[in-house]
């Protein structure tokens, strides 16, 4: 071998190769750290457990107060949450800001939160800061998850009398590569080991296999395929998947998302209960967070109370001499949300048409995620997917994590005597992956929806005479100009031969493995030669941090297309 | 070993099928090979042959489990079955997913750059 082979690790590999020395596989547990709640649950033998708080409660409060030096989560102190979140001290919903920068939409809806959320609009991250003693104390989303996940592990290893390490986190269907590595940190930092990331409904799709399965064993099903519609929705994001279901095997067929979700339902609530409310409290004084925190509580319960009755009456008094005095119905609550709810519609219909089912193709529909409980959300999944009746026998609030913990004793390598974790999901790409090519496209290597493990390639040229270097920039998305689309990371392919404009063959190839690491392979072959004339680079991504959004425009503004590449039509197979 | 295809051997012999399979089979088949084969449920060492493996197994699968590529792929099959075997590459009926890239990750050495910039 002429060259030597290179290996310049980073320590989230070093640090995911630790053996244990106990005899017995260590089962990963699962966890699902929601928007507004999260949960944790593990295999405990024969079945899959939710771990309960102190307080009894399954399902906890995703947040964290920041008061003194001692920052603590909802795990186990929640009784004081709606004081402390009167007071700005209380910071949640981190999970909608993790890993986004401040051009984001999503991070500009954040500022009626009661804490601080302010953006420059220049593509870093908002500054975030919870008021304490008078002072704005700023954190990062990956700090606030972290200190929630070492409550949840210390919680679990209370519980479970053993050491916790490796997990399986639900993530929502919409994160791109940049965030999952975000997640990835917010881990690391509360010592746990990420053993897989899976998108929250494919974690239903599993439990939902594991119950069809056992139905089978107890020959009560007839054992053929399944497709199944799943449709999640939380407090941030919601997600759609169809699944094609039998002998344990879970195949994903598609995969749509956005972040859209009971939190958006919440601001488009306050917005028609208060039209003037952000110029009111955009001085973030105590007695605006304060108002903003008390219309935030009662817009919430109305919401929650609508999902019963079919008209509220919300009187709050929010200081500084505002009043909310209002009667509201559920058919106004679904007005002001006409659009969210399209977009829900428009999630399923995407999804059908991406996994090439036919609504008649449909033998169950699952709704799950705290808005489940809401009628139009119901009967929009139930009137797009043709279907009256809903699937029975999951717990809509316990699915995610559920299958988060199937998944963790499956990767873990545990066997059950009865066959119950004799599962397996097949998982697909949720967002397409490709690079900059002919000017600011965006050309698509790994499309959406491909199954896992992937590797694909596509040939490439360069677009100047005697062109030595040309610049790789990966994305991930689905818009046809590269600013659409989020920036994975670049690095420079240098050495390329003199010789005229579109000579070179310049080969993309994406490698996805089955724990969804992403590497990209480049080589440049030219003709009359049939190996490669300069190392073949390979290169992990993402490998962006926090400013990426400047990032990319510095780059676009540095280089524009002068180390551009140009797609060449890949030969008919 | 069950799909040890070679780079030669058809999407059927793939997935151990004969030519006459039907929809159901090819399914069931699929599955039954995804359950020995996946990275998933293999050991640690074997991850990324299985993986190799796994990606023939799903090219094969999504070919002949469309009804239309199936039919292209059968016409194009039939058409080099009948041909003298020397004269003519079968590469394009091959179960090798890859193109060019292949030779890169397995026949030459490549340098890997990891970075920990994203920390």
């Amino acid at each position: 071998m002429a060259e030597p082979a290179y290996t310049v690790a980073s320590d989230t590999e070093t640090t995911g190769e630790e053996k244990t020395s106990s005899p017995f596989p260590e089962i990963a547990i699962g966890i699902d750290i929601g928007t507004s709640q999260c949960s944790i649950a593990f295999w405990n033998g024969s079945e899959v457990e939710l771990i309960k708080n102190t307080r009894n409660q399954k399902v906890m409060r995703s947040y964290v107060t920041f008061k003194d030096e001692v920052p603590a989560g909802g795990v186990s102190t929640q009784l004081s949450h709606e004081h402390e979140m009167l007071s700005g001290a209380a910071i949640f919903n981190m999970k909608r800001l993790i890993g986004r920068v401040d051009t984001d939409p999503v991070v500009h809806a954040s500022k009626s939160l009661p804490f601080l959320v302010q953006t420059v609009d220049i593509g870093v991250r908002p500054f975030i800061a919870a008021l304490v003693n008078n002072a704005w104390r700023s954190t990062t989303p990956e700090e606030v998850l972290a200190i929630f996940l070492v409550e949840l592990r210390a919680m679990a290893e209370t519980q479970l009398k053993r050491p916790i390490r490796n997990v399986v986190l639900t993530i929502p269907v919409s994160f791109s590569r940049f965030q999952l590595t975000r997640i990835e940190r917010a881990c690391a930092m509360a010592g746990l080991h990420v053993l897989r990331l899976m998108p929250e409904p494919t974690a239903v799709a599993l439990l939902y296999a594991q119950q069809q399965q056992q139905s089978v064993h107890e020959n009560l099903g007839s054992g053929s395929e399944k497709i199944a519609v799943i449709f999640n929705m939380g407090a941030g994001y919601c997600d759609v998947t169809v699944s094609a279901t039998a002998g344990g095997v879970s195949q994903i067929k598609a995969l749509s998302g956005s972040a859209i979700g009971g939190e958006d339902l919440l601001q488009n609530m306050m917005r028609h209960l208060m039209p003037n409310s952000e110029s009111l409290f955009s001085s973030y004084g105590m007695n605006e967070i304060k108002s903003m925190a008390l219309l935030r509580v009662a817009t919430q319960d109305a919401i929650h109370k609508l999902s019963s009755e079919t008209s509220v009456q919300i009187n709050v008094d929010l200081g500084n001499g505002l009043k909310v005095s209002k009667n509201v119905t559920r058919e106004e609550f679904e007005e002001v949300n006409q659009k969210v709810f399209e977009k829900c519609g428009s999630l399923i219909t995407q999804c059908l048409h991406d996994a090439k089912v036919e609504i008649e193709d449909l033998n169950d529909v699952i709704l799950v995620g705290g808005c489940s409980y809401i009628p139009k959300v119901r009967n929009l999944v139930q009137s797009t997917c043709k279907k009256v009746e809903l699937y029975e026998g999951i717990n809509p609030l316990e699915a995610a994590v559920s299958g988060a913990a199937l998944e963790g004793a499956v990767t873990s390598g545990i066997n059950d005597p009865f066959g119950n974790l004799d599962l397996l999901t097949i998982q697909v790409t949720p967002l397409g992956i490709g690079i900059r090519a002919n000017g600011n496209n965006f050309v698509p290597i790994i499309p959406r929806n491909t199954t896992m493990p992937a590797r694909k390639d596509l040939v490439f040229t360069t677009v100047r005479d005697n062109q030595s270097e040309a610049l790789i920039i990966v994305y991930e998305g689905e818009g046809e100009k590269v600013e659409e689309n989020h920036l994975l990371g670049y690095f420079k392919i240098t050495g390329i031969p003199p010789s005229p404009k579109g000579v070179p063959e310049i080969n993309v190839c994406m490698d996805i493995d089955a724990s969804s690491v992403l590497r990209v392979l480049v080589g440049v072959i030219m003709p009359g030669n049939p190996h490669p004339v300069i190392p073949v680079m390979e290169v992990r991504l993402p490998t962006v941090d926090d400013g990426h959004g400047w990032c990319a425009e510095a780059l676009n503004r540095a280089y524009g297309s002068t180390l551009d590449l140009e797609t060449v039509q890949p030969k008919k197979m | 070993m069950a799909a040890a295809a070679s780079s030669s051997s058809s999407l059927y012999d793939v997935l151990g099928i004969p030519v006459s399979a039907d929809g159901n089979e090819i399914k069931a088949a699929y599955r039954r090979l995804a359950r020995t084969c996946h990275p998933d449920v293999v050991a640690t060492n074997q991850k990324e042959m299985s993986a190799n493996e796994f990606i023939k197994i799903h090219a094969a699968y999504s070919t002949l489990s469309d009804p239309h590529k199936r039919a292209n792929y059968d016409r194009a099959l039939f058409v080099v079955r009948k041909r003298p075997v020397s004269s003519f590459s079968s590469s394009s009926l091959s179960s090798e997913p890859m193109g060019s890239m292949s030779r890169f990750s397995g026949n030459f050495t490549t340098r890997n750059w990891e970075t920990d910039q994203c920390w």
